[in-house]
């Protein structure tokens, strides 16, 4: 009788804690789902298919384990950043933070002291870890201590896509080398006589300038924002960038570059340039059919190549995609959060969205480009996401630190100069005369006001 | 297994009543909650929770559609645009139309209209269309993926279709499959709905036309829109192109979230246009994976459930599980619209089972909540019952042990049960004093009695003290009359060896224990069930006065040795009994004591018997018994050793008394003899009276011849003689009770028939010696022959006479034994009796070699004067020859039974018998022809010559003469 009273108790208590159904899923409960918003900058096709994605997660591992995403696209980086910083601001009319964001390492660390992030070295195991490409991982490491806030999604680096079809007829006229295309000074050189053999049609364009000189100027040498710590140098090589403005400002305003639409693929489309650097993500975006030369719609084909560099320069080149931060909230919110991100970037899903995307997956297990090329049905995009691997294995990698004003620092070299060809070029179409623009003053003026500019985020 | 219902515990009583009332209680609890209506409140609140989500969410919904409704600036927009752009070119709008450029221009300066409209109706796409008479329309068609985000910008904006030099113009960005232009029968097929609705429709202005429909998205058949189209109609009242709005099905989603059907996870909404009431057309739904035969274009049933909700049953096959939905209809169109029939509805699509799901899981609850506090509180009242029976268990536990005079049981603190504890110890108390009383009572009384009682189950052992006093042991952990069982079990077990049975009586042990004086214990034992009673009194003296009679029983007095009773029953135990293997009895007779009593006087033949009584005490071989069968008769058995070793023992201890001497008064030395005859168990016989029987026999023999040995058993011999040891004690008896009877056999004439004679023969009345040969053997031995003699003249003649008629002159035959006569006395007493009928005897002698002559003439010299013939008896056999017969004067002559046996057959012995008769006729002698026993001997005898004949034939011997006439 004595041993049969503890089992009765324990009985008692099962029965009891049974009737309460608690159980441990860090609140979560299918019955009563908890609801996570996500902030992304996906646009067009690729925003549809993380949508896709996102519903898939709802009606599978979201039903059962009570989570439901509310994706949001917020179709581009600044208009998201724009948003977020609304929101931390509290700004009447802003939307509440999200649980999940796209993320720059900036961005995170201009985030601290106002919104907590999630360290997801505290929910993700180091077997989990071994499941990613370690260097993805790693770029979202930010701070003094290294702290893992941005969590890798997909990734993508810089490349060269030209429309070949457009390239063929031009290269079998002028007897233009491809291999022109590996150097800055080179694609200068090529558009130049594109230009001329096109009676005046542009050849270049470039997305996210200021990759350009943030990774040339590395490249010769000179890492413009040196993070140690929390202090940030401004190293603004005038030689450097003046190699840089050389190869674009200098062929923008004689006409060799242009630059219309939001994105360059769109230029290519409606026949304004026929090649362009951009990110791989982009790929999906190039045209099956341009408006060539003629004005005419045609057929085309594509052809994408590595990153150009300065030439004489070892290669050079960045990684262009930020990951997804997590917000701090309630245990559940932050686990369903930590849940759908595992699960998008679990290999299955990962390489799915990438291969259809143009991203380079960060599951290590999808990271590879027969696995992409299996899946991919887009040879364009397969081209894309193949190229860049074969890029991020044989290119110095740069990815600069991030510091607080980082944003706002690479805002100016995103703006300054493409604006001032822009302008210039428009200037110069309403008349004026070229050689005004070619001056080492021009130069000048440009480099000592984005310095001025520059340094004012550099302290 | 105990009788489960006849003795149950308290503990379950009270349980059980206990459980039953909380049952009860639960069950009225659980019955008034179930039959106060609260599960069907509770359904009616599902119905009516789920009726105002629907409408709620139908209400966003129109709101929605109605921001696409009641959009007149937009139309205005476009329709005075495009008038503005032909009137500036001077021509009508069919006109400006016509032209490519015209209409490309058109087209980009309205997209500012476009995009306004799109950021005002929320809508995911916005578009206009132009007709320019082919199938791929100009257009300017825009999309939005996030209609609730409105950047600065137009960065979120796509152009899906239109000219490319939107670009230029606008911060627009080209979707991945953009085009310039459209074709409308397969990617916008409302569109001639629409176009065609004008002309149909001539009253009604454009807006009055407004059409919903679903449709793929432009360039991708995979999404779904929900479309709101207008036509632009001209001044002629002709369609010039449409504009139109999209909400794509992700936008729906968002608008409609499936998470608002809070009572079923995986409840959803479904979009579609009714047919009937009991059929939908559906045309959106919100989660296509849990429900695919809902989706967009499939039919539906339904069946009312609640008209009230307008709840109704899908009767589709192929769902998850039954589904229930609530229906509201939706007003997108004005009565005056062609398309008001079309009766759009808005439905939430549940799981049937989830309506019923709060009263479903009240009634689980409940349910379970009897179930749980049944069990709660069977468990309670178990340990309630439980604690409380504590005191009641202890008690019950202890009352099995209660020993007398330690009678204290534990108090419960309930009144009734310890009233009864008090009792059960008063009770117990009296049963103590009752049981001390008894144990008084046996020491008062000095009886060495003791008494144990004992109980199997029991750990305490009654017993009183006079256990440990008889049995000479301490009484440590005696206390109060009990002891514990190990405790004795252990004292009595090194007592065990110490047992002896007696032999002879069942209870009785001799408690044999070095270094103590023996004692005599009667130990009885009782068991009734499980109890044992076991008494032990101490029987010492009585066994001990018994023992001392026994002795004097069995014991000579004389020699302190066996006396025959003894040995006899020494002797059943040892052979009778199976005691011994083996044996060799034997019997001692001391030769000459009869002399020495008569001449020395009886003292000295006193000690003449001890001595060997002293020897055969002194040299008793270990496996032996002796005893004093009789005065100078002696026996010893020896048993269970080899033969040989058996008969050397005799043997030595015969030896050592021809050894010994004794001193007789006069100084002299007597030398001592025994004579001894032995017999051996169990070759010779297997009962002692037999054994006794031969060695005797064999004693007498030794006694015969050589007097102070020692001679076995020998059967041929004893088969031979022993009738003469046998038969002495018999003579003697014959003679003193003249125990012999005489019978008659006739002998008679064979001439004429008649009886001439009777033969008297002897029959000794007796066991033992019944044939007369055997009576004259032992009288011949015992040289007593003379009285038999004299018997047979005194007793057959007064049978013959006493008996023969007067008028019969027969004859009669006795048989005088040879070397035998009668004194004087008796001659003269015979004559004196029988003085006249002397002369009808004839006396019959048998002859043989040893017959004295002397006195033969004796007998002759009587015949003589008595004038009485003598017959011989047995002629022709043994002694009784012709040689005989020649020195003899014989009257009759008895031819020996051997000779007429047969002698019709055998011619030889004829003629001698036929020479024999003529001799004796020539001599004067008759002729008894002597048995007879055929009529063939008869004749034969007869024919022969033969004067008389006698035999069994003829008659047989009889006591009465005239039995068998």
């Amino acid at each position: 009788m004595k041993k049969l009273a503890p089992i009765l108790l324990i009985l008692i208590l099962t029965v009891i804690s049974l009737c309460g159904c608690s159980d441990d899923s860090h609140g979560l409960s299918a019955k009563a789902p908890t609801t996570i918003t996500i902030w992304h900058y996906y646009n067009g096709h690729n925003a549809e298919q993380f949508d896709a994605l996102v519903t898939e997660f709802n009606n599978t591992v979201g039903r059962e384990n009570g989570i439901i995403v509310m994706s949001q696209s917020m179709s581009c980086a600044n208009n998201l950043e724009e948003a977020l910083w609304d929101s931390v601001s509290e700004k009447i009319g802003s939307s509440k933070l999200p649980n999940i964001f796209h993320c720059y390492p900036d961005t995170a660390i201009a985030l601290e002291n106002k919104v907590a992030l999630v360290d997801f070295d505290n929910y993700v195991t180091e077997d989990e870890k071994l499941m990613y490409v370690r260097h993805f991982l790693d770029a979202g490491r930010i701070g003094t201590d290294r702290s893992w806030k941005i969590f890798p999604v997909a990734e993508a680096t810089e490349i060269l896509m030209l429309n070949k079809t457009a390239w063929d007829k031009f290269a079998r006229d002028t007897g233009a080398d491809i291999n022109d295309l590996s150097t800055w000074e080179g694609i200068a050189q090529t558009a130049e006589q594109y230009y001329e053999w096109s009676n005046g049609k542009a050849f270049f364009g470039r997305d996210g300038f200021a990759n350009y000189p943030i990774v040339g100027s590395s490249q010769l040498g000179h890492e413009l924002f040196k993070v140690s710590g929390n202090q940030v140098t401004l190293d603004f090589d005038k030689e450097s960038m003046k190699k840089v403005w050389d190869n674009f400002y200098v062929p923008y305003v004689k006409g060799y570059y242009s630059h219309v639409g939001n994105f360059r693929s769109d230029d290519v489309r409606i026949g304004e340039i026929i090649a362009f650097v951009c990110s791989s993500s982009a790929a999906a975006y190039f045209p099956s059919q341009a408006i060539l030369h003629d004005g005419m719609t045609h057929s085309v084909e594509c052809m994408v190549l590595p990153l150009p560099n300065f030439k004489d320069t070892a290669p050079y080149a960045t990684l262009q995609e930020a990951g997804m931060a997590v917000t701090k909230s309630t245990e559940a919110e932050v686990y369903a959060s930590i849940m759908f991100l595992k699960w998008f970037t679990e290999s299955e899903q990962n390489l799915r969205f990438c291969a259809d995307c143009g991203y380079m997956p960060v599951s290590l297990e999808a990271a590879k480009a027969d696995v992409v090329s299996s899946v991919s049905s887009d040879t364009v995009v397969n081209d894309a996401i193949i190229t860049s691997l074969k890029q991020i294995e044989k290119y110095v990698m740069y990815t600069p630190t991030g510091f607080a004003n980082g944003t706002q620092a690479k805002e100016v070299l995103e703006r300054t100069m493409p604006a001032l060809a822009i302008a210039d070029r428009a200037e110069l179409e309403a008349g004026a005369v070229l050689d005004e623009y070619l001056t080492d003053r021009h130069f000048e003026s440009w480099y000592s006001d984005t310095f001025s500019e520059l340094i004012q985020y550099c302290k | 297994m105990r009788n489960f219902f006849t003795s149950i515990s308290l503990k379950y009583y009270v349980m059980f009543s206990l459980t039953l009332i909380i049952l009860l209680q639960t069950s009225v609890f659980a019955g008034f909650l179930i039959t106060s209506g609260m599960p069907e409140d509770m359904n009616e609140n599902t119905f009516k929770i789920l009726d105002r989500t629907i409408s709620a969410s139908a209400f966003t919904l129109e709101e929605h559609f109605g921001g696409f409704v009641n959009l007149p600036d937009f139309y205005t927009a476009v329709s005075e645009r495009t008038s503005e752009n032909a009137s500036a070119l001077e021509m009508n709008i069919s006109q400006y139309l016509r032209d490519g450029e015209n209409r490309s221009q058109l087209l980009t300066d309205i997209t500012p209209d476009v995009l306004a409209a799109m950021r005002a109706s929320s809508a995911s796409a916005c578009f206009v269309i132009l007709e320019n008479g082919s199938l791929a329309h100009d257009a300017i068609y825009l999309t939005d993926q996030n209609p609730y985000n409105t950047p600065k910008n137009n960065a979120d904006i796509y152009v899906a279709v239109g000219p490319s030099r939107l670009l230029y113009d606008y911060d627009l960005t080209l979707d991945a499959l953009w085009s310039q232009t459209i074709d409308t029968d397969d990617s916008c097929p409302f569109y001639k709905t629409v176009i065609d609705s004008v002309a149909a429709n001539l009253e009604l202005s454009a807006d009055k036309l407004g059409y919903f429909s679903v449709a793929n998205a432009i360039h991708d058949e995979a999404k779904n829109y929900l479309y709101y189209t207008i036509p632009l109609i001209d001044e002629n009242h002709k369609p010039y192109g449409v504009i139109g709005f999209g909400t794509s099905f992700n936008q729906l989603k968002s608008l409609l979230p499936d998470q608002h059907l809070l009572i079923d996870t995986y409840g959803t909404y479904l979009l579609g246009v009714t047919e009937t009431m009991s059929r939908v057309s559906s045309v959106y739904v919100g989660n296509d994976n849990h429900y695919p035969v809902l989706k967009s274009g499939e039919r539906v049933s339904l069946k009312v459930r609640d008209a009230k909700y307008g709840i109704y049953d899908l009767t589709v096959n192929e769902l998850p599980a039954p589904t229930s939905v609530c229906m509201k209809p939706l007003r997108l169109y004005m009565p005056e619209s062609p398309y008001y029939k079309q009766q759009w509805v808005l439905c939430g699509v549940v799981g049937t089972d989830t309506l019923y799901a709060p009263s479903d899981h009240l009634k689980l609850v409940l349910a379970g909540a009897v179930v749980v506090s049944l069990l709660l509180a069977a468990i309670g009242t178990f340990f309630i019952t439980h604690f409380f029976m504590r005191p009641i268990r202890l008690l019950n536990r202890s009352i099995p042990k209660l020993s007398p005079g330690n009678a204290h049981l534990p108090r419960t603190r309930i009144s009734e049960f310890d009233t009864l504890s008090e009792a059960i110890e008063k009770q117990n108390d009296y049963i103590y004093h009752v049981g001390n009383k008894m144990s008084d009572i046996i020491d008062v009384a000095d009886i060495s009695l003791a008494v144990c009682e004992f109980d199997e189950t029991d750990e305490m052992i009654y017993c009183t003290h006079q256990l440990f006093e008889i049995l000479e042991i301490s009484d440590e952990g005696w206390e109060l009359n009990h002891i514990l069982k190990p405790i004795l079990k252990g004292k009595l077990k090194k007592l065990e060896e110490f047992f002896e049975p007696s032999r002879e009586t069942a209870d009785l042990f001799r408690y044999h224990r070095p270094d103590y004086e023996d004692k005599w214990l009667d130990i009885k034992q009782q068991s009734t069930g499980k109890n044992t009673l076991i008494i032990i009194s101490d029987v010492t003296p009585s066994v001990i006065e018994k023992q001392k009679i026994l002795h004097d029983r069995d014991y000579d007095a004389l020699t302190g040795l066996y006396n025959r009773g003894a040995f006899a029953r020494e002797m059943k135990y040892l052979i009778d009994e199976g005691h011994c293997t083996n044996g060799l009895l034997s019997i001692w007779d001391l030769d000459s004591l009869k002399y020495t009593n008569d001449t020395y006087g009886h003292e000295v033949g006193d000690r003449y018997i001890c001595t060997l009584a002293d020897l055969l005490k002194r040299r008793m071989p270990k496996k032996s018994i002796s005893a004093r069968l009789a005065g100078d008769e002696f026996t010893m058995f020896l048993y269970d050793e080899p033969k040989e070793t058996m008969i050397a023992a005799l043997r030595t201890i015969h030896a050592e008394l021809m050894q010994e001497t004794l001193l007789l008064p006069d100084g002299l030395e007597l030398n001592m003899s025994a004579s001894a005859g032995m017999a051996f168990y169990a070759e010779d016989g297997t009962n002692y009276p037999d054994l006794l029987k031969y060695a005797d026999f064999a004693m007498y023999e030794v006694k015969k011849s050589s007097k102070g040995s020692i001679k076995a058993y020998n059967k041929e011999r004893y088969l031979r003689d022993y009738i003469l040891v046998q038969g002495v004690g018999e003579l003697n008896r014959l003679i003193k009770y003249e125990s012999i009877k005489y019978v008659f056999q006739p002998i008679f004439s064979l001439k004429n028939g008649s009886i001439f004679a009777y033969e008297a023969l002897m029959r000794p009345i007796s066991d033992l010696l019944r044939k007369p040969e055997e009576l004259l053997r032992v009288a011949q031995a015992e040289a007593k022959l003379d009285k038999i003699e004299r018997i047979t003249w005194f007793h057959a003649l007064k049978d013959f006479f006493n008996q023969v008629r007067e008028d019969d002159n027969a004859r009669v035959f006795i048989n005088s034994i040879p070397n035998q006569l009668l004194s004087a006395d008796e001659w003269m007493l015979i004559e004196k009796m029988y003085k006249d009928k002397l002369e009808r005897v004839v006396m019959e002698i048998t002859e043989n070699t040893k017959s004295e002559l002397e006195i033969d003439s004796i007998k002759r010299a009587f015949c003589a004067k008595w004038n009485i013939p003598i017959a011989l008896d047995d002629y022709g056999s043994g002694y009784s020859n012709s040689d005989l017969l020649v020195s003899f004067d014989y009257h009759f002559v008895k031819l020996d039974m051997t000779l007429i046996r047969d002698i019709h057959k055998n011619s030889s012995t004829q003629s001698l018998v036929r020479g024999m008769i003529a001799y004796c006729h020539e001599n004067y002698i008759m002729v008894i022809a002597e048995g007879i026993e055929t009529v063939e001997e008869y004749e034969t005898a007869k024919q022969l010559g033969a004067d008389f004949g006698q035999g069994f034939y003829l008659a047989k011997p009889s006591v009465s003469l005239y039995s068998q006439e």
